[in-house]
This record gives structure tokens, C-alpha cells and sequence, in this order.
């Protein structure tokens, strides 16, 4: 990209408080094409390049999802949402205090029977139609079953991160799935890790998935799910061509992820 | 401020009927939807923002929102009060929250987003372009997280957009939801949260205009909670398998290829823009620089892309590398819209490579035949063993030596009986070499596999096909033959019987069967004769015979290669004399 020219652009945009998100039409003028970049390239270019070759062999993970879950959590749990709390701090700012009866630590140590996440957003104090809603809340509800990978960080300057959820699937039935009613769909694999996880093609239809509440206001979620088909071009991965999709009723059920989880 | 009616609603949901992507947002039924000011909101940047943070900020609400019916504005007005709760939309840094977060202040009565902040929590943020895919780092702006990255997705919260888990796309983990060119980064909305705006809020314009598709190595990988997580594409050969990693390059894996060898490159493509379905080209380059351009030596093309903007499309695209590629460092790239079919508002997406070390073009010695002059054999005799060597890779071949093996079974390799050698010129790519090696059959008979191996050369690239099938032998001895010759020297009791016999090598023994009535119930044994292939001479007298009688004979031999009989011959014996005759 011509740094040069979006700079203006963008100094210019700012001094006039114009809305910087508007390219122009065919917005491609005010960045050099890869030519231009690939023309501009020096011999200096090219020694800088040439140091930046390694032959140290970069070692990935395994790809095991259950184990690298499991690897950046201090505790995973099962447990019903007991209660929830709002506690306002000294701004009147809501953080909702969920408590958690733990039916089993499938990984972990914790000796107490109930674990408490503190998130910020819930209802607004003063305001009775109002809530916070921060992004990356986890909304809970009371009863619920949850199945919790948790990052304990009792010293934390935050709230929010002295008992984090790293990871939430959620229980239904005795099966684990996302927190958007998809299956967690588990298979055995002759490949390392020995296993797939994917998610199922449709969800769940229950209302815990699609509904939830923020004090006394409901909300729901509206998901569009995809139906690709229409794309072309280039060989299609072996995965891809899977005819028949995993759905939600073939979701794994709770011992079956404990086992995976510690074997 | 608008918001979606109850009607424009019904429509949302008819259309997510039809289904095809996966995004989320939430709702409320309040007579609107969550209204997010219709996808259009103003922001201050406040005054803990850096210069640098603020342009990639805006690089990143510029492309958030090229395509829908959306806009981020942010005024630099030096806000120095901020906060949450404040009444005001603002974008800052905040050390007392561990992440960035959109943060919405909303009126369930009215619909209306009251108040949205964006927060930039307490961890290290990196501005500008200059960077490997993940981690965010780079000799310019050390490690860290790419601020114009998350600003993509808190701007995709803060219109509406939730995270996403089940494709590649930003509302997963934006970090490594990247393409790069050079040494550039690009991060964009992608197909999938592009979809869910335009479907959510409409086209930015009613005539298409705004068009983007895009390419990188990278990929959905795997569950990982409520986001995506997301992986480097691989390379691997037309079987399917990974090729040799043998290095890095700025976080990428550098895998080793051969020129003239057949490649896979993993691709993830997306159609970001306007336009419903893109129909496009693709074009494979092999660069000596990480600066992927049409300047580059061309592979191949995909002519063939359709592309409906739904959910990401992940391919693989076969090229070959040509054989004549002096070996060193390159960089293999795939160009989408490489023929500037398709005006878009960016082509700073439109590259992806891997970092590839070529290889000279390897040999690969194979021995398509091994035979002999003759496969039927005595014990011992001398034959001729064949062979050629052939290179059927792509390099040429140093000299090495062709090993001639007789085995048991038909299958050739170096544990069998070593039995000969020559010597293989150096032999370029698709020359062969005959050879023929004189051989000795075993001194016992049997079945047995002549076939030969070549001795592997440096850089083969198989060598697990070094090896002839085998040639079958068989070692035997012949039939003895027999002639019965005329008998001679016949008195009233005896004659000498006559044979000329050959044993072809074998210990043979000589019979003569006699008798009066053409049955031969008598054998006279002349004994065992060894071992010559020439016919020799022999007699015996057979005595005991009685005068005035016609006999018949016929010689016989019987050796370890079979039996012969001879013609019969019939000689009659004197009369009898007188007394005391």
C-alpha cells in the first residue's frame, strides 16, 4: 500500500471529521498494486528478505483441541448456574456475579462446591430499561448446566479475570454444545490426535441457545447458517466432500468428552 | 438514528431463511431490532490513542465497512473525558480491562444504543502493516497485537455482529485471519462478516460497486469455544502428502519442493464485496521475492471460480514447478483476479504464498527389465543375465553399479545371491543403459529368479523401486539318449550287445532288456557312465542263451534328467550242433 497516500487521505478525513470508512469507488487508487510493490523491489529489499530465510523448523502443536483447551485452563468444571448477582462498582457500572454448583471437576484441582465468574455488563443501575452488554460476555442462565474451561487468577488486578472462562460448552440432555445450540461432534481418527471435534450443521433448537436474559430484559440471538454450494474453482479438500453432515442429535455426551479430555 | 421495523425484521428473518452463512447477532422484540444506529456510527478518538493507532483504526473502519450499508466515523477532537457510561461514543484505551471489548449502553424500551464504547484493553498493541501472519511481529514493530485487526471485530460487535466459531472469519480469532504480500499483512472483514453486514443492513450501493474477492494459506482449524481458530494452509504432493518442512520464513513453514514436481497449495478464497457472485481467475506464480505480481513467472491458471458471497471457500490448486528452476529460495504464490477482471476496492488481499526451497530436479533409477539368454539350463552351464537401467526421474543420474541377484522367489532385492556386476554410466533424465552380465547356472537343479538391482544415486528421489522383477531359470539335466546297435559276435549261448549312449552330463546307468517274446522280462545291467555330452560306445556279452532262438534286445539308459529307450534289435542264435556239439 502507498503509505504516503493513505496518510493524507486519512489526515484529511480526520481534520474534517468525514467518515473515514469511505473508500472511493474502485478504492484501489490509493494503494500500489502488488506490480508496483513487486517494480519498487530493491536489491536491499532482497538482502533483507534473504536474512529473514531460517532453517530452524518451526514446531507446531499437536492439534489436539481438547488437549490445548485443556492446556490453557486451570480448571474445568460441570456445573449448574445456581444464582446471579449484579454488583455495581463505584461508577454505578453493573458486573453480573454468576455462581456455579459444581457437579464435577473434570480437571483441576477446587475443593469448594461452587465456583463465582464475575463479568462486567447487566442491568444499568439507574436506568431501569438500560443494560451494558460488553462483547465478550457469556450470558448465563439460572439452572442451566455449563460446562466450564477456567483460568484461575485469584491475585488478578481484574474481577473479571480472578476465576475467566476461557472456553463454555453447555449441557443439554447429557450432550455438550456450543453456547449457539451447535453439537459438538466427536470422531476417532486413524490421525494424530486420534480424533476430530467439529461442530454440527444445525443447532439445537431449544430456546436456552437462542434466548437469554440481561436482568429482567430478554434478548434473542438470530443466526444465519451457511448452505455453501454455489462455489467453484479448484479441487475441493477430501473433508469437503463429506455428503452427509454431522447434526446436532449426534453430539457427544458429557462422560464421553470427560474421557477424552484425560485419556 | 433508524432502526429495522417490525416489516424490515420479517425480512431479516426471511432471508436468513434461505441460509448462507453462519454469523449471529442479537435481538429484541421491542418493535425493532437491536438498532446500533443502522450499521452508521460516530465515534470520538480519545486522547490516550496514538497517531498510529488512530490511522490503522480507520484503515480498519474503512474496510470493516466498505461494503454495506455501514460506517464507523471517528473524529479526532482531542477527547480528554472519557469513559463509560459518559453519554458519549468513544474509542480509548482502558488499562483497567484485560482486553478490547465493545461496550454498549442499551435501552430495551426504545431500541436505541444509547452509548458505545470501544476499549482497547491492557495489553500490548502494535500498529502498522509490516509483519509475519502470527504472532503480529516484525523487526518494526516488535510483537504484539495487531490493533487494526481487533478493530475490525470490536467494530463488528459494536454494529451488531457476534462471534462466529464454525468458518474461518474475523468474528473468530482475528489474529490470524490474515493474507499478506511482501511482507505486508492485510486484515479484513472477510466473506463471512461481509455477508452478515450486507445481509443485515443492505449493499452499500445499488450497483455493485464495491467489489472485493480475496486469497490467503490461512484456514479454519478447529473448535475453539465460541471462536474460530484458525491455521497455516499446507503444501503437500498430488498424493496427499505434506511436504518436507526444511525451514522458516517469518513464521511461515518453508517445505521443500523439486523442480518439476506436481504441488498442492491449500487456499481459503472469499468474494468480500457487493456483488452476490463473483466469477473470477486465478493465477499461480513462482516469485524470487515475497512479492507476489503478475511480473512474476506464471504456472497456471483457475479460470474456473465461481464464488457466491456466503462462507469462505477452501481449495487446493495443483501447479507444477518447472523442471528447469535453478534450486534455490522462492516463493509460491496464487494471485486471485490476477487478470483485473473484477474492480476492486482493494487488491491488497489478492495474494498468498509459501516460501518454497527448490530442489534440482532429482533422478530415479529403475530396472524396468532383467531376463536371460536362456531359461531352461543344465547344472553348471554358462548363461548370459540382462538387464537395463533406466532413469525415470527428472534429474540426471550419477554413475553407480547394477548388482545381479539369483533368488528363490520372483522378487528381487539385495538379501539375494549376489551374482554378478556392471558398471552404469551417469545417465541423464529418461536415457537408459543395457547390460548383460555371463552368469553360471548352480550346480544342482532347481527353479530359481535372476533379476538385478541398481545402486541407489545422490537426490534419488525413489528408491524403493531400485529393483528388476525376476526372471525364472530352470536347471536341469536332459534325458540320456540310447541306441541300441547291432548285436554282435553271436555264438549258440552268448552275443556282445551293442549301445551308443550320452548322459548329458548326468550319472547315467545302461540297461539292456532281452527276452524271446517281445516282453524283455530279462535286464542285463551294463552299469553307471558319467558324464560327457558326447554319444560314446559300449558292450557287454550277455551269455546264457540257448541255440537255434530268436532274441530280442533293446538298450536303456535312466539318469537323474529322465530315461531312453532304444530301437529293438532281434538276432537269432545257431542252430544246435551235434553231440558234444
Amino acid at each position: 500500500m502507498n503509505k504516503s497516500n493513505i496518510v493524507i487521505f486519512l489526515v484529511f478525513g480526520l481534520q474534517c471529521g468525514l467518515a473515514i470508512g469511505q473508500p472511493p469507488p474502485n478504492g484501489e487508487a490509493y494503494e500500489s498494486s502488488p506490480e508496483e510493490l513487486d517494480a519498487a523491489f530493491t536489491a536491499e529489499d532482497a538482502a533483507r528478505e534473504a536474512a529473514r530465510w531460517s532453517d530452524a523448523v518451526i514446531v507446531r502443536s499437536t492439534p489436539d483441541p481438547l488437549a490445548n483447551m485443556a492446556a490453557s485452563s486451570d480448571l474445568v468444571i460441570r456445573a449448574t448456574v445456581a444464582s446471579q448477582q449484579v454488583v455495581y462498582d463505584a461508577s454505578d457500572m453493573p458486573f453480573t456475579h454468576t455462581t456455579l454448583s459444581i457437579l464435577e471437576v473434570l480437571q483441576g484441582n477446587y475443593s469448594a462446591d461452587q465456583i463465582t465468574v464475575i463479568q462486567e455488563g447487566g442491568p444499568a443501575k439507574n436506568k431501569p430499561d438500560n443494560v451494558i452488554m460488553v462483547s465478550d460476555t457469556h450470558y448465563f442462565s439460572e439452572g442451566s448446566e455449563e460446562l466450564l474451561f477456567l483460568a484461575l487468577e485469584p491475585d488478578s488486578v481484574y474481577d473479571t479475570r480472578k476465576v475467566a472462562v476461557k472456553q463454555r460448552f453447555c449441557v443439554q440432555n447429557g450432550q455438550v454444545f456450543d453456547e449457539n445450540g451447535r453439537g459438538l461432534i466427536y470422531t476417532e481418527t486413524q490421525q494424530a490426535p486420534g480424533y476430530r471435534l467439529e461442530w454440527s450443521k444445525d443447532r439445537n433448537p431449544d430456546s436456552r441457545f437462542r434466548d437469554f436474559r440481561i436482568g429482567p430484559h430478554l434478548f434473542s440471538k438470530q443466526f444465519r447458517d451457511e448452505a455453501k454450494g454455489t462455489d467453484s474453482g479448484g479441487e475441493l479438500p477430501a473433508q469437503a466432500r463429506r455428503s452427509v453432515s454431522p447434526a446436532y442429535q449426534a453430539s457427544m455426551d458429557v462422560g464421553a468428552f470427560s474421557a477424552a479430555l484425560t485419556r | 438514528m433508524k432502526y429495522f421495523s417490525r416489516g424490515a425484521c420479517i425480512v431479516l428473518l426471511a432471508l436468513c431463511a434461505q441460509g448462507t452463512s453462519a454469523y449471529n447477532y442479537v435481538t429484541r422484540t421491542c418493535g425493532t431490532v437491536t438498532g446500533y444506529n443502522d450499521g452508521h456510527m460516530t465515534f470520538n478518538f480519545t486522547n490516550n490513542l496514538t497517531a498510529a493507532q488512530k490511522t490503522d483504526m480507520s484503515t480498519a473502519f474503512s474496510r470493516l465497512t466498505y461494503f454495506s450499508d455501514t460506517s464507523i466515523t471517528a473524529n479526532d477532537n482531542g477527547d480528554s473525558n472519557f469513559g463509560t457510561g459518559n453519554g458519549q461514543n468513544e474509542i480509548y484505551h482502558d488499562t483497567t480491562h484485560p482486553t478490547a471489548q465493545c461496550w454498549l449502553d442499551y435501552n430495551t424500551s426504545t431500541c436505541v444504543v444509547e452509548e458505545v464504547d470501544m476499549r482497547f484493553g491492557n495489553q500490548t498493541w502494535v500498529t502498522g502493516e509490516d509483519s509475519q501472519h502470527l504472532p503480529y511481529l516484525s523487526a518494526a514493530n516488535g510483537g504484539g497485537r495487531a490493533i487494526l485487526a481487533t478493530a475490525i471485530h470490536e467494530g463488528g460487535h459494536c454494529i451488531g455482529m457476534g462471534h462466529e466459531n464454525t468458518v474461518y472469519n474475523m468474528m473468530g480469532d482475528e489474529r490470524d485471519h490474515v493474507t499478506r504480500n511482501g511482507t505486508i499483512t492485510y486484515y479484513g472483514p472477510g466473506e463471512n462478516l461481509s455477508d452478515g453486514l450486507i445481509d443485515r443492513y443492505g449493499k452499500r450501493s445499488a450497483t455493485d460497486t464495491y467489489r472485493d474477492v480475496g486469497v490467503t494459506i490461512m484456514r479454519y482449524d478447529t473448535v475453539s469455544g465460541e471462536y474460530s481458530s484458525h491455521k497455516f494452509g499446507v503444501l503437500r504432493n498430488t498424493s496427499g502428502v505434506t511436504l518436507p518442512v526444511v525451514g522458516s520464513y517469518e513464521g511461515q513453514d518453508v517445505y521443500e519442493v523439486v523442480a518439476g514436481e506436481q504441488v498442492r497449495m491449500e487456499l481459503t478464497i472469499e468474494n468480500n464485496g457487493e456483488k452476490n457472485t463473483e466469477s473470477f481467475h486465478m493465477g499461480f506464480y513462482l516469485s524470487t521475492n515475497s512479492i507476489i505480481s503478475t511480473g512474476d513467472t506464471l504456472l497456471g491458471t483457475d479460470n474456473g471460480y465461481i464464488q457466491s458471497r456466503n462462507a469462505p471457500y477452501e481449495v487446493n490448486e495443483t501447479v507444477t514447478i518447472p523442471i528447469g528452476t535453478a534450486p534455490g529460495n522462492y516463493y509460491l504464490g496464487a494471485y486471485v483476479d490476477h487478470d483485473f477482471l473484477i474492480p476492486e476496492v482493494t487488491s491488497a488481499n489478492n495474494i498468498a504464498y509459501y516460501p518454497v526451497t527448490v530442489l534440482p530436479p532429482r533422478p530415479d533409477l529403475t530396472v524396468p527389465f532383467a531376463g536371460v539368454n536362456d531359461t531352461t539350463l543344465v547344472p553348471g552351464q554358462s548363461f548370459s543375465a540382462l538387464a537395463i537401467v533406466r532413469n525415470d526421474g527428472a534429474g540426471p543420474a550419477n554413475a553407480t553399479t547394477l548388482r545381479y541377484y539369483r533368488s528363490t522367489n520372483s522378487v528381487i532385492n539385495s538379501s539375494d545371491t549376489l551374482i554378478g556386476t556392471d558398471a552404469i554410466s551417469a545417465l541423464a533424465a529418461g536415457s537408459q543403459q543395457a547390460t548383460n552380465d555371463p552368469d553360471t547356472a548352480p550346480l544342482i537343479q532347481g527353479t530359481w529368479w535372476i533379476g538385478a538391482c541398481v545402486d541407489s544415486v545422490a537426490g534419488e528421489s525413489v528408491t524403493s523401486n531400485n529393483c528388476s522383477t525376476g526372471a525364472q531359470i530352470t536347471v536341469a539335466y536332459p534325458p540320456p539318449e540310447v541306441t541300441t546297435e547291432p548285436v554282435t559276435d553271436i555264438q549258440v549261448t552268448q552275443a556282445t550287445l551293442h549301445a551308443t549312449a550320452v548322459g548329458y552330463g548326468s550319472a547315467t546307468t545302461l540297461y539292456f532288456d532281452w527276452g524271446t517274446d517281445n516282453l524283455f522280462q530279462n535286464t542285463k545291467t551294463y552299469g553307471s557312465f558319467c558324464c560327457g555330452s558326447s554319444p560314446s560306445d559300449f558292450q557287454t556279452v550277455l551269455s546264457g542263451l540257448v541255440c537255434n532262438t530268436t532274441y530280442q534286445v533293446r538298450a536303456r539308459v535312466v539318469s537323474g534328467g529322465g530315461a531312453d529307450v532304444g530301437v529293438v534289435r532281434e538276432f537269432t542264435t545257431p542252430v544246435c550242433g551235434g553231440c558234444g556239439g
